[in-house]
């Protein structure tokens, strides 16, 4: 993914040259304590079994990785994430105690929008068409609600019939294209796909554009 | 622009704007430029430290490390402190990899400022970087003291808790822990606490002292209600419950959660732990039960337990889609209640055969139901599987005509697999269950309704299915033609469905099997393992492409898994400085334990010391050969018990699917073992690395002596003595330990994992040691020759006719062990270039291609050894050719024991004969390997048109049913497409070998070379 490709160039360059540092608070994007009393969370589970990723899990998530669109990246590029956003890094877990599959996500945005971006799910082909995406795309709502987000996003191969169909079926809709998102050859357009939370009472945030947008253009 | 903030505080406006395209230099990778510019500048203005410090830099990415490090000690001398010198040291530390360093530069520069906070934090981090917790909380106080804030406070907390941590002993936690408690504590009294990160550590205070009731209470209490964003409260909320045994309490709230989750599995399992745990202590519990007053509602025997499952399954019949929840904690009960569940469920087939109904078509039916299949008893087995049959409701010889029927059937076959009904099965009733399995595959194609290449194929497990059962008939008569009609079903059915990982892991490992490495190296590239996959599946591939001869495919991989591994230690230690900005504390010991991980995985070293030795397989001069061994310092570390004892396994077994019975599945007994046996191998070979490295250094040191001794240097240096003598000490430390290892592989040794477990891949390497040790005793010849050839006289008290006498045995000893090991190496090989009968053409070719390799890696070492002894005596000869008049002086005063002269020819006439060994046996090696592809060429991969499977088919009767004509015409069709494929995996194979037996004659002509050109004595 081209967008990945430059998130971790930046980051190392980044962490040769940046200014050095002095902390306020904890770099974190969103406090806002007090509304939401501690609840317990309800999904769903599919027999299924919830539970934040950890760094061990890259040595076992093969039986999942192995597939041939899920990408295995670079180890700081997950760290990245389990260091940010832990609460977004969530495992689902068989009986047995096997990766089921997983899903990678952040929260992101200015105020206006705010919102939670899934940057991937994958099931293992033995634990797919049990609803376990489903679980688990729950889940990172379930997180982007808390987190007072307006939507929650995700993009996705426009080849990717299976899936797309999938995220339509969890109430997700095309808000755009992007030309050119994956690189490889040829080069492949993804869409951005989008469903409101119940912050946006208007469903404003997911009215679709009319024409396709360049990956430069995308915020 | 980034460069213009490094910049901001230069005074020096000049050298501002010329740094800056220096720095777009450096980070394009146009070095030389930067280090032209950088030079100018440094003429310029001597006095800049910061182009100094980034020509230090540039000369770091140039690999020009020594030129750097002469450069940095300049900067550090004037105790730079602007940021943008700062931060270039940083970055040249850091790629030095010597990140302590980092620590001292901004220490240095905190002296002129010590209350500067930016500094404060940056060093903070670089304390962070080297794990250095007693020196972060100081630092995190210092910047507390600054500037008080939360941040500052907590990662001085934080930094406490790691020192617990780090400490093994009671009694530095019992101090340490209460300390963290107690600074959180006074925050929390003075209502300071403003983060959720604050409270998680809190309790990650609480729960390192086991205090579990004061984090119960913060859960419900007014902080707990501030953990929103924390997930997995309710997984804390019942381990707590359980730290504190309170049972009652998690039962009854577990109950409550699968009411409203009644798929939730955790809970299942954890339920029944409480629950048994009641029945346990029934007593305590009998008289509060149902009372409000005392304890919630909970359950505390069976057949209560029984009644809240059928609660359960009211509910679960109330939805659209059954969830198999419910049905799975039937059986997980049962087997919970062992000899008792008969009394309170009967028998477990119907709790199997209910799930079954239900869940069979499903693909994950039968990894559901495989822990639970011992729960069924020996007699009710056939039972069991008639019934599964009558619910796949196949015929004889029929096929299924839906993807549900399809599915169902896969599990019904899986699961009979399970239960060892293949195992049962005679080779013929195997054939023809495999060619079942390839007919249904074949039929099955239809309900392929997704024809997307990055779908997996849902009619593909009944070829990995018969692909085991192949490999079934192998592991039953060894007959390898076998694997191959395996491989080209798995071929076939790639094409097909080119994303089944499983497809290819099979074919990665067939192709291994059968010796053939760049089908193999293919598979593998098919793959894409990348990553920490490297680390966690690269014993699949990497150490089997050495044992086949293809020394450079194995190179590349050692160098890109190395390259993986010291890029990412690195690396992860930028996150911890990270987890503290970002205040996820409790991630920074999962990070610390996962930087360990890497450190320490046996996968690391094992390609360091390969990659060591294939890099000297790929000399063919003396220079060239001393400079790489003068490099391996690192190798002793690794050899070291220590080291050693630190290793650990990050494999991945479990990625290779298989339906086996338990018996035959990989255990966790079968890993360690496997671990063993390559820790075994590590040592092995790091010893013997290290012996080669200080032999390297002790020759050099020898000869280094006799240069000076001619260039009238008075005397020795003491400190050359000195090392020399160290050198020779750890070489006969280390030569102790290779013969004791040697030793060992005799009295002790390696038991192989049983070729029917599956997962097991591949034994390690230390077999093909085990089978060849004539090898080692060559190699440890050569080390004992060595260390005679090299070991001044004056540092010991034999004569000279001892030494000769020595050398002599050595010597000897080496021919006979070369010829031993040559006789050993023709008779595998000729076991496998005589082959007459077809279908055993492709037997012994793997174990000649590794008795092969472990021959070059003999001669490598020897050549090694060769070039040090010849580096000696050449000097040795200089000595005395230019310094005669000195030695006959020296003769008269010294006793008659030293004769530098007579030790010369001695010395020199040995080792011409030891060249000469050499020299022969590699010629004897070359010659046989030519033989090897001769005869190869000449045999093929055996009968194309034999295949087993196929001939089985004409067994068949004919079948003039609509369906037997429709099977007919599918074969036909495929027949051609069959037959083109055998041709091409055959040419596939048979490439494989003679691209490795290539390169094999490559190497040894290149070995030829390398004793060629050296020097003449």
């Amino acid at each position: 993914m081209i967008h990945n490709i430059i998130f971790c160039n930046y980051f190392f360059i980044c962490s040769l040259f940046t200014p050095l540092l002095t902390i306020n608070k904890y770099i974190i994007h969103f406090i806002n304590f007090s509304v939401f009393k501690h609840s317990i969370v309800i999904i769903d589970n599919k027999m299924t079994t919830l539970r934040p990723f950890n760094c061990d899990d890259l040595f076992k998530f093969n039986n999942v990785n192995l597939d041939s669109l899920t990408e295995t990246y670079a180890i700081p590029f997950y760290m990245q994430y389990l260091a940010h956003w832990p609460e977004y890094f969530q495992v689902a877990e068989s009986p047995t105690g096997e990766i089921m599959g997983y899903i990678m996500g952040k929260s992101e945005g200015q105020p206006d929008s705010w919102h939670g971006h899934v940057t991937a799910l994958t099931v293992a082909p033995e634990y797919r068409r049990l609803g376990v995406a489903g679980v688990l795309m729950n889940w990172l709502e379930e997180i982007s609600e808390k987190k007072d987000a307006w939507f929650v996003d995700l993009y996705v191969r426009v080849s990717n019939t299976v899936a797309i169909s999938m995220y339509k079926s969890l109430g997700y809709t095309v808000y755009r294209t992007v030309l050119e998102y994956y690189s490889g050859d040829p080069d492949e357009d993804a869409y951005d796909m989008r469903k409101a939370l119940s912050r946006d009472v208007e469903k404003k945030s997911i009215i679709p554009l009319e024409h396709p947008v360049r990956l430069d253009d995308c915020d | 622009m980034a460069s213009r903030s490094r910049l901001s505080r230069n005074d020096n406006s000049m050298a501002e704007r010329r740094l800056r395209p220096i720095y777009e230099w450096i980070d394009n990778g146009n070095y030389k430029k930067a280090l032209h510019e950088l030079d100018k500048l440094i003429k310029k203005l001597p006095s800049q430290n910061c182009s100094k410090a980034l020509k230090s830099l540039t000369l770091v990415r140039l690999g020009k490390d020594q030129e750097a490090i002469t450069l940095l000690k300049e900067v550090r001398e004037c105790k730079p402190s602007d940021e943008s010198t700062l931060l270039a040291l940083t970055a040249c530390y850091r790629e030095l990899k010597k990140p302590h360093m980092v620590c001292e530069v901004y220490e240095d520069a905190l002296l002129q400022d010590p209350v500067n906070e930016e500094l404060l934090s940056s060093l903070f981090m670089s304390y962070v970087r080297v794990c250095d917790y007693k020196k972060q909380q100081q630092t995190a106080l210092a910047l507390h003291k600054v500037k008080p804030n939360n941040p500052y406070y907590f990662w001085a907390i934080m930094s406490i808790v790691m020192q617990a941590y780090q400490a093994n002993d009671e009694i530095s936690k019992r101090i340490t822990l209460p300390l963290a408690e107690r600074m959180v504590q006074k925050y929390i009294n003075e209502d300071k606490i403003d983060a959720e990160q604050e409270i998680q550590l809190y309790l990650m205070i609480l729960d390192m002292q086991r205090k579990y009731k004061e984090s119960l209470e913060i859960l419900n209490g007014p902080l707990g209600d501030k953990l929103h964003r924390t997930v997995g409260l309710t997984r804390k909320k019942i381990d707590i419950y359980f730290e504190l045994e309170m049972y009652a309490e998690a039962n009854s709230y577990l109950k409550s959660l699968l009411l409203k989750d009644i798929d939730s599995w955790i809970y299942y399992t954890k339920y029944y732990d409480s629950l048994f745990k009641i029945i346990e202590s029934k007593d305590k519990y009998l008289n509060c039960n149902g009372n409000n007053d005392c304890l919630p509602l909970f359950d505390s025997s069976i057949e209560e337990a029984l009644l809240f499952l059928n609660e359960l399954q009211k509910l679960n019949s109330e939805q659209n889609y059954p969830q198999r929840g419910v049905y799975l904690a039937r059986l997980e009960l049962y087997s919970r209640l062992k000899e008792n569940a008969y009394k309170y469920m009967g028998d477990a087939i119907n709790l199997l055969i209910e799930y079954f109904k239900i869940f069979g078509h499903k693909p994950c039916c039968f990894y559901d139901l495989k822990p639970y299949m011992s729960l069924l008893k020996e007699e009710l087995l056939d039972e069991f599987l008639k019934i599964l049959d009558e619910i796949v409701n196949l015929k004889e010889g029929e096929f299924p005509k839906t993807k549900p029927q399809m599915e169902c059937y896969l599990s019904y076959l899986q699961l009979a697999r399970h239960v060892g009904i293949h195992d049962l099965m005679n080779t013929e009733e195997k054939l023809k269950l495999a060619d079942r399995l390839l007919r249904c595959y074949h039929k099955c194609e239809i309900f392929n309704n997704s024809k997307r290449s990055s779908e997996i194929m849902a009619n593909d497990t009944f070829v990995i299915m018969m692909a085991h059962l192949m490999y079934d008939i192998w592991v039953e008569n060894n007959r390898l033609t076998y694997i191959r009609e395996a491989t080209v079903v798995l071929e076939y059915a790639y094409a097909l469905s080119p994303s089944n990982f499983h497809i290819k892991l099979l074919l990665l490992k067939f192709y291994h099997m059968l010796g053939a490495s760049d089908a193999s190296n293919l598979a593998y590239i098919n793959l894409e393992i990348k990553n920490t996959q490297l680390d966690s599946l690269g014993y699949l591939h990497t150490f089997q492409m050495f044992n086949e001869g293809r020394f450079q495919n194995a190179s590349k991989l050692y160098a890109t898994t190395i390259r993986f591994f010291s890029h990412n230690y690195r690396e992860v230690a930028d996150h911890l400085t990270i987890s503290y900005k970002f205040g996820s504390f409790i991630k920074i010991i999962e990070f610390v334990e996962f930087r360990e991980k890497l450190k320490y995985s046996i996968h690391h070293s094992m390609c360091l010391i390969e990659n060591y030795f294939i890099s000297l397989l790929d000399v063919d001069n003396l220079d060239d050969c001393l400079e790489i061994l003068l490099k391996m310092n690192g190798v002793p570390e690794i050899a070291s018990k220590s080291q050693l004892k630190k290793m650990i396994n990050n494999r991945d077994y479990s990625v290779l699917i298989n339906y086996n019975p338990p018996t035959r599945c990989l255990t966790t007994e079968h890993s360690n073992q496997i671990f063993l046996h390559d820790l075994r191998l590590l040592e092995i070979r790091a010893v013997l690395l290290s012996c080669i490295y200080y032999s390297a250094r002790m020759i050099k040191q020898s000869s280094a002596q006799n240069i000076k001794t001619t260039s009238e240097v008075n005397g020795l240096n003491p400190d050359d003595e000195s090392l020399n003598s160290n050198d020779l000490d750890q070489l006969d430390l280390h030569l102790k330990t290779l013969k004791t290892l040697s030793v060992q592989l005799d009295s002790d040794p390696p038991v192989p994992v049983p070729n029917s477990v599956f997962g097991s891949f591949f034994g390690s390497k230390l077999f093909g040691f085990d089978k060849s040790k004539t090898m080692l005793i060559i190699v440890i010849n050569f080390i004992e020759f060595i260390q005679t050839i090299g070991s001044d006289i004056k540092t010991s008290i034999s004569t000279d006719d001892e030494w000769i006498a020595k050398m002599k045995t050595n010597a000897n000893e080496l021919t006979i062990a070369f010829d031993k090991s040559i006789t050993y190496c023709k008779f595998v090989i000729s076991k496998a270039i005589n082959e007459i009968d077809s279908s055993l053409k492709l037997e012994g070719r793997k174990e000649v291609l590794e008795i092969l390799t472990n021959m070059i890696d003999t001669l490598n070492i020897s050549c090694v050894f060769l070039s040090l002894a010849t580096y000696f005596i050449k000097s040795f000869q200089n000595k005395i050719v230019s310094d005669p008049k000195k030695i006959k002086a020296k003769r008269k005063t010294h006793s008659t024991l030293y004769n530098p002269e007579t030790q010369y020819k001695g010395k020199s006439e040995i080792l011409r004969e030891v060249v000469k060994t050499v020299q022969n046996n590699t010629s004897h090696i070359l010659v046989c390997v030519k033989n090897v592809e001769e005869a190869w060429t000449r045999m093929g991969c055996g009968n194309s048109n034999a295949l087993m499977l196929k001939k089985h088919d004409s067994d068949y009767p004919a079948n003039d049913t609509e369906e037997g004509k429709e099977a007919d015409k599918i074969r036909q069709i495929t027949a051609d497409r069959w037959r083109q494929l055998v041709d091409t995996i055959d040419k596939k194979i048979s490439d494989s070998y003679s691209g490795s037996l290539d390169e094999m004659i490559k190497i040894l002509i290149k070995k030829q070379t390398q004793i060629n050109k050296l020097p003449s004595f």
